[in-house]
């Protein structure tokens, strides 16, 4: 009743043998991979770290990828193969490999990437106590014909991040408010395949947000390291392959403003309303002179509708999806369909004037 | 004596233990602008330190003088780095030096100012025994041959209380830094951390650019106060903050600022407020009686745009004014006082030192 007295068997020491390394679930979302799959496969089987198991999510693919991936479940105990039931689109493929994943910490591999022999090994030890998010350098693969201003920019994004992080292995929690501040909509961190995460922090901040399409990855880094912070491995331990763009196809200005204002404006939504962003709220009134959210969000309102209601009153565009995606991430996010006062303003006026061409800002999804 | 070892014997280490014959390395920033008449003595102030593990940046802002000569003689001993850079501001070549700055802590030291030998050891036994973010210490200001106590230009309540709230966890700095800026940017010494959380100088508070950032590392830092004099700080005609007029207006700035910071928060928003108050009479009076009218009219039209009494205390300087010219046209000698503190005793019901 006032606490028993402590048994000598509670009080002795743990034996001596080190304690086993953390298991690492290697989840590989897949959507028509049969290109790359199988290198991807073997380069993750090839690990030097004792302690992993692979985890092979198919979303419904409509080629060889569910019989490469039978193949290797098949003939490795370790590989473990779960078809969807249904697509349920990237984003939701890779939290169904959350759900699915029962390690301790999580690494995603995609189709097309390749990580280096010792990259869980070398990502678990850069792994301090307390620290749940890993980021390591990756080295970039092209493919043929790639757009050379593609190819530059990824090049210049590459040694931004090594510089960035060159100084300091491990990263603080407020730094990285900082950077998901001035680096807004820029991935720092690089894509999964390149970061290592415990379990422990997707049951702290949640899983991947599905009404993002293009920097979902970036938001759920943001969320995870503004609380953590982060450890940075300055090594190529991994390889990304990247795509060639279909920047000459029709619908190119219609996914741009999907994937870039939209998806910012929700970056910025959840910035200004979510509980969970309350520490990069803090850090934003810190700077000098603060920086009020409110205001950047609603401006931006007013900036994405600006820009779809001119690409439908535009006579060379006449293009009312903008619009109707704007109604979509409406739906989802309500406070978006309430911009500031002067926006009413510009309604009216243009009524009865044409609607001018919007900023860059609004066409290129520049936020802060 | 043999005893058995058991895990709930050893004893736990705590901060204090972990930190004893530990000698962190610290960095000093010393921006230099046209600085060749100091430099030398500020550097051999710094090469007499008692503590050694410091290392020093020196960034040239776009120096006009034999500056970068004078310095030559010290960059053969490897703790000095030097930078050069365009001329951007105090602001901006502070931030140059936190670049590159490795060291735990930092400290600043201006160019016209000198150190006393045992500045960096006093302070960081003071901030290390009671775990302070950022210290400061008393100065003591030269002027010719006069030589005074920093803390002499304060009330002597708001020191007492500088000196309490530094060993008193319970006692809140933050409404004496509010009132004035305390902290002598050269006996500073913060953990570099806090850079981290907070980001870098704002090029454009200077020079009011040190007291944005203490402020804006309030209130979650621990200020600590070195009650002893540690520097020698010169007053001569080019200090930065000798224009008098632009230092007020930059204050007024950092004020506002921070009171956007702390608006929800009625405790800590009203001695901002308060300090705005006194540092706008400052202002006003000051252009007034230099006969710049259109800056003070602008200035009278934003204090009652922005501030909450703004009117009243606009028609309180207007008073103050018509009786100061009233006393001038009898002949009468006329004297404003310029303290540190502006004119506090405005709002003399609420402006009390409570004790």
């Amino acid at each position: 009743m006032f606490g028993a007295p402590v048994s000598e068997k509670q009080n002795r020491m743990p034996p001596a043998s080190p304690a086993p390394p953390p298991r690492v679930t290697v989840c590989v979302p897949m959507y028509n991979g049969e290109r790359y799959l199988p290198e991807c496969i073997d380069s993750i089987l090839a690990q030097s770290y004792p302690n992993f198991d692979v985890l092979l999510v198919d979303d419904c693919s409509t080629d060889l990828t569910r019989s490469i991936a039978e193949r290797y479940a098949s003939s490795d105990s370790r590989v473990r193969l779960s078809v969807n039931s249904g697509n349920l689109g990237l984003v939701g493929n890779w939290n169904r490999c959350l759900d699915l994943a029962t390690g301790d910490w999580i690494k995603f591999v995609f189709q097309d990437d390749t990580i280096q022999p010792d990259c869980l090994a070398e990502m678990v030890s850069a792994a301090a106590e307390g620290v749940v998010f890993v980021a390591c350098q990756r080295a970039l693969v092209f493919e043929e014909g790639i757009d050379p201003a593609a190819r530059d920019w990824y090049i210049a994004h590459r040694q931004m991040l090594n510089d960035l992080f060159a100084d300091d292995p491990l990263i603080s929690a407020e730094r990285c408010q900082r950077l998901a501040i001035e680096y807004f909509g820029t991935n720092v961190f690089g894509e999964p395949t390149s970061v290592l995460i415990h379990r422990s922090a997707f049951e702290k901040v949640g899983r991947f947000n599905p009404a993002l399409i293009m920097n979902c990855d970036f938001e759920m880094w943001a969320r995870i390291t503004i609380h953590f912070g982060a450890a940075f491995v300055p090594r190529d331990l991994a390889t990304f392959r990247v795509h060639r763009g279909s920047t000459s196809s029709s619908n190119y200005a219609r996914r741009l403003f999907r994937s870039k204002v939209l998806d910012n404006l929700v970056i910025l939504h959840q910035y200004v309303r979510h509980a969970v962003y309350e520490p990069l709220r803090r850090s934003a009134e810190r700077r000098s002179p603060p920086l009020d959210l409110e205001k950047a969000f609603s401006w931006r309102c007013h900036d994405a509708r600006w820009a779809a209601e001119w690409a439908k009153r535009d006579p060379s565009q006449n293009d009312a999806s903008l619009l109707a995606q704007l109604a979509e991430v409406t739906q989802l996010y309500p406070a978006i369909a309430r911009p500031a006062a002067s926006h009413w303003l510009w309604r009216v006026r243009q009524r009865l004037l044409p609607i001018p061409e919007p900023p860059l800002r609004a066409t290129a999804g520049q936020v802060l | 004596m043999l005893r058995p070892a058991k895990s709930f014997e050893r004893p736990v280490p705590t901060k204090a233990m972990s930190d004893k014959g530990r000698s962190p390395k610290i960095s000093v920033i010393t921006p230099l602008y046209n600085s060749s008449r100091f430099i030398e003595a500020t550097l051999d102030s710094l090469r007499r330190q008692s503590y050694e593990n410091w290392e020093s940046i020196l960034v040239n802002d776009g120096s006009t003088d034999d500056t970068a000569e004078k310095i030559k003689p010290y960059l053969d001993d490897p703790r000095f780095t030097y930078i050069e850079q365009k001329n951007s501001g105090i602001a901006a070549a502070r931030n140059t030096g936190l670049g590159v700055a490795k060291g735990e802590w930092v400290c600043l030291l201006d160019h016209d100012d000198r150190w006393l030998p045992a500045k960096l050891d006093e302070q960081l036994a003071f901030a290390e025994a009671h775990g302070f973010d950022i210290v400061c210490s008393d100065a003591i200001a030269v002027q010719e041959r006069s030589r005074k106590r920093y803390s002499e230009f304060y009330p002597a309540e708001y020191i007492a209380r500088l000196v309490r709230a530094s060993t008193d966890r319970e006692n809140d700095v933050f409404d004496l830094l509010a009132r004035a800026n305390f902290l002598c940017a050269s006996s500073v010494m913060l953990r570099r951390s806090w850079f981290d959380r907070v980001g870098l100088f704002n090029p454009d508070a200077a020079p009011a650019d040190d007291y944005d950032m203490w402020l804006r590392c309030m209130p979650d830092a621990r200020i600590g106060y070195f009650s002893e004099p540690l520097i020698e700080y010169y007053i001569h005609v080019g200090n930065s903050s000798h224009n008098f007029t632009r230092m007020i207006e930059k204050t007024i700035y950092v004020l506002q600022q921070s009171a956007y910071r702390h608006r929800n928060d009625p405790k800590r928003r009203r001695p901002l407020e308060l300090s705005l108050i006194g540092a706008y009479h400052t202002l006003l009076t000051d252009l007034l009686e230099k006969r710049r009218y259109g800056f003070a009219m602008r200035h009278a039209v934003s204090l009652v745009a922005r501030e909450r009494r703004g009117l009243r205390l606009l028609y309180w300087i207007a008073d103050h004014r018509l009786f100061a010219t009233l006393r001038r046209s009898i002949g009468a000698k006329t004297t404003t006082q310029r303290s540190i503190f502006g004119e506090h005793n405005l709002d003399a019901g609420t402006d009390n030192f409570d004790s």
